[in-house]
């Protein structure tokens, strides 16, 4: 439903940046066709497998949840030093011109061709330098309503920045991710905040240079 | 009349309870008399023996444990597609998760289901007339309504059961479970 | 029974001081006589369907989760053995799940889940389209501030929801709580009257299954076909021991991008929880491992073993005769 909802307002416009420019019709198309070829599973196997790991760490931990939030921003941190190789593999993208594009390239590709969801892309600072992903329907969070406990501090999704974290350090953009908003916390809406520090100078860069 | 509900874990614990008494325009509560309060998770922890046995039976038909009743109440408590001659036919065919009426004390009457995972929903239905012991007035079953009541509390456990923070035979704590129990209990108890 | 600390599960604040939920010391509360007053509490949880809304997600993200999730485990484990058990525990937690869930789906009528399906696969853009431009007149208001929620839910359901859709209008003005959540709970009541409960599509439940053959045949093709797309290979009863059954898998999507043999065995011990964790909750105890048996092309061929409880194989004997 709203997985597809997404798409479909990008498809009519909602984003007047995304509508008029050819780069990003083509990110769009070139996320839909990789996402066509890809092999694909249940995504409630997915959500199950993720909530089974997140309840075992409320045992490991003892409720700990500042400290839960950062295993689990480790353990995407982990995940996405790995992904970006197979996510620039696939999609054979070029370096991206700036944070805008690459905003363009997370939403429309990243997001896409792994979880099948293209977030929007909101709340542009006015120096351009941060953002927000607007998640709708995010596969990791179905059926999980948050002990009364966990409301005020568990990011329950928080895995996804820290994919976004290591994912972005690897083709050296330095940034601060982390969740402005859950669904899962009563907000109205889910939305995760990238903020570009710096772009790191001083690494051999990984991928197609 | 008033409902005395529970859903049983697997080491007989009970998971969840709630009364149901329903108030019917100005009259005075229906429910439970306060003996019974007590009594209501006594005999239902009675029953779960037969229970565990209607469990794994190909036909869970409850007659040799209702045809003792005295004449006349054996057709209120109708049983479903389970009993008669469609047993031999139609073995495959028939619902075993709802079991009917299972057991009866006294004026009460103890109807079951059991989930897939092999959860228990138990209820207790006591009679409009204060529900005393030693009331002679039998309970009339609504099979369908009662069979619908069951279904939906099923779905509202598979509901809780989804959640990766629930664990099974833990207590549903949730108030909105226990709200829903009670508006699906309004629904279709409410007779 | 293991006692814990209990916390009320829900995802509103707002009911921290009006909790009413079942609590294990206290024994059943009676209905209030202002129950039917009150507004129905509801959450994402509860409103959501539980009908298989048959999204997919790439199998690498899976991939990468599932050895994110090995690492994990094997970075806090003394010993193989350990790393095993603890990986089939993950399972076991999705299996049970999966013995209720994938059972009351597949009670749903032919008659209505085709429809249902048919609603879901074709239409699902249009779908959400409608309900967000408000042609769906009794919530349009809320609908569009709590996206991803509804949309689904709203067909064909007038008759059993109106008594409910009049006690949450009739108490709307009671309400006392902050902005964010009056705001929150009104999106949530509109929601309310739009949850179709699953059962109205059942006219029969699947039966439960009583006989190990029956549970295998549903493992074999139910279960598979929601986890992998595909029934499982084989389905095999061991000649030599009567407890036990070989499920087979070719080639295990899960694990074949681990290498070392030795490891991707280790790793199928996830997939061998899963289904220990389904046969147990439904009745069926039993030991579950893996085995590699490679054969012709298929290197990653997985036999996941079965062995029933005695307890399992006797039940069967006393109920159904020879088993």
């Amino acid at each position: 439903m709203s997985r597809q909802q997404s798409i479909n307002s990008n498809q009519t416009g909602a984003s007047t940046i995304t509508a008029q420019s050819p780069l990003n019709r083509s990110l769009r198309t070139t996320g839909e066709e990789i996402w066509k070829r890809s092999e694909r599973i249940n995504a409630e196997l997915f959500t199950l497998t993720y909530g089974a790991i997140v309840s075992q760490l409320c045992t490991d931990y003892g409720r700990n949840f500042v400290q839960i939030n950062e295993e689990l921003f480790q353990m995407g941190y982990n995940i996405g030093v790995r992904l970006i190789e197979d996510f620039l593999a696939r999609t054979a993208l070029p370096r991206c011109s700036d944070l805008q594009e690459t905003s363009e390239v997370i939403s429309k590709c990243a997001f896409k061709i792994f979880l099948n969801i293209s977030p929007k892309v909101i709340n542009w600072s006015n120096n351009k330098d941060a953002f927000s992903l607007l998640i709708e329907d995010n596969p990791l969070s179905d059926f999980v309503e948050l002990p009364m406990d966990a409301m005020d501090q568990l990011w329950y999704s928080n895995v996804l920045c820290g994919v976004l974290k290591g994912a972005l350090e690897m083709v050296q953009l330095d940034c601060d991710i982390s969740f402005v908003s859950d669904i899962l916390r009563g907000d109205q809406q889910t939305e995760l905040r990238i903020k570009l520090n710096k772009i790191l100078k001083d690494e051999i860069p990984i991928g197609e240079d | 009349m008033p409902q005395y509900f529970a859903i049983i874990g697997h080491k007989g614990n009970p998971i969840y309870e709630a009364e149901f008494s329903i108030q019917q325009g100005n009259q005075k509560n229906l429910g439970f008399s306060q003996e019974l309060k007590e009594m209501n998770p006594f005999i239902l922890h009675a029953s779960l023996d037969i229970i565990d046995d209607l469990q794994w039976q190909a036909v869970p038909s409850n007659s040799q444990y209702t045809n003792d009743n005295s004449s006349g109440s054996g057709s209120n408590f109708s049983i479903s597609s389970t009993g008669g001659f469609l047993r031999s036919k139609n073995v495959n065919n028939t619902d075993n998760c709802y079991l009917g009426k299972v057991d009866h004390f006294y004026g009460l009457a103890i109807t079951a289901y059991i989930s897939y995972g092999g959860m228990k929903f138990v209820m207790i239905h006591g009679t409009s007339t204060s529900g005393g012991s030693n009331s002679t007035n039998t309970v009339v079953i609504d099979d369908n309504a009662c069979r619908s009541f069951y279904q939906e509390i099923h779905e509202l456990y598979i509901k809780t059961l989804m959640n990766p923070f629930y664990k099974t035979g833990d207590p549903i704590s949730s108030p909105v479970f226990d709200s829903r129990v009670r508006s699906l209990a309004r629904k279709y108890l409410n007779k | 029974m293991e006692q814990q600390i209990i916390y009320p599960s829900t995802s509103d604040a707002s009911f921290k001081n009006r909790s009413t939920g079942y609590e294990y010391t206290m024994g059943p509360k009676p209905s209030l006589p202002d129950e039917y007053m009150r507004s129905p509490l509801t959450s994402k949880l509860y409103s959501e369907s539980l009908n298989t809304k048959k999204h997919e997600i790439s199998l690498s993200a899976m991939t990468f989760l599932f050895q994110e999730m090995i690492s994990q485990i094997h970075k806090n484990c003394q010993s193989l053995n350990d790393f095993e058990t603890k990986l089939d525990k993950y399972g076991e937690s999705i299996g049970m799940r999966l013995s209720e869930l994938l059972n009351f789906r597949s009670s749903i009528s032919p008659g209505t889940s085709s429809r249902t399906s048919t609603f879901l696969s074709s239409s699902p853009v249009v779908n959400t389209t409608s309900t967000n431009t408000n042609t769906n007149t009794n919530t349009s208001s809320s609908m569009n501030s709590q996206p991803g929620n509804g949309p689904n839910r709203s067909r064909a359901n007038t008759g059993t929801s109106s008594k409910d859709t009049a006690s949450s209008v009739s108490t709307k003005s009671n309400r006392t709580s902050t902005d964010r959540h009056i705001h929150h709970t009104q999106s949530q009541q509109a929601q309310h009257t739009q949850v179709e409960s699953l059962t109205s599509q059942i006219s029969k439940m699947r039966r439960r299954d009583l006989k190990i053959i029956d549970i295998l045949q549903f493992v074999h093709g139910t279960l598979w076909s929601y986890l992998f797309n595909h029934v499982s290979d084989d389905l095999v009863k061991s000649s030599e021991r009567n407890n036990e059954y070989m499920i087979i898998d070719n080639q295990p999507p899960l694990t074949q991008f681990i290498s070392g043999s030795n490891n991707r065995i280790s790793c199928d011990y996830f997939i061998c929880g899963v289904i220990r964790g389904f046969l147990t909750n439904a009745g069926f105890r039993c030991k579950v491992s893996p085995h590699l048996m490679p054969k012709d092309n298929w290197d990653n061929r997985t036999v996941y073993l079965i062995q029933f409880d005695n307890q399992v194989l006797e039940r069967e004997t006393i109920r159904f005769g020879q088993s």
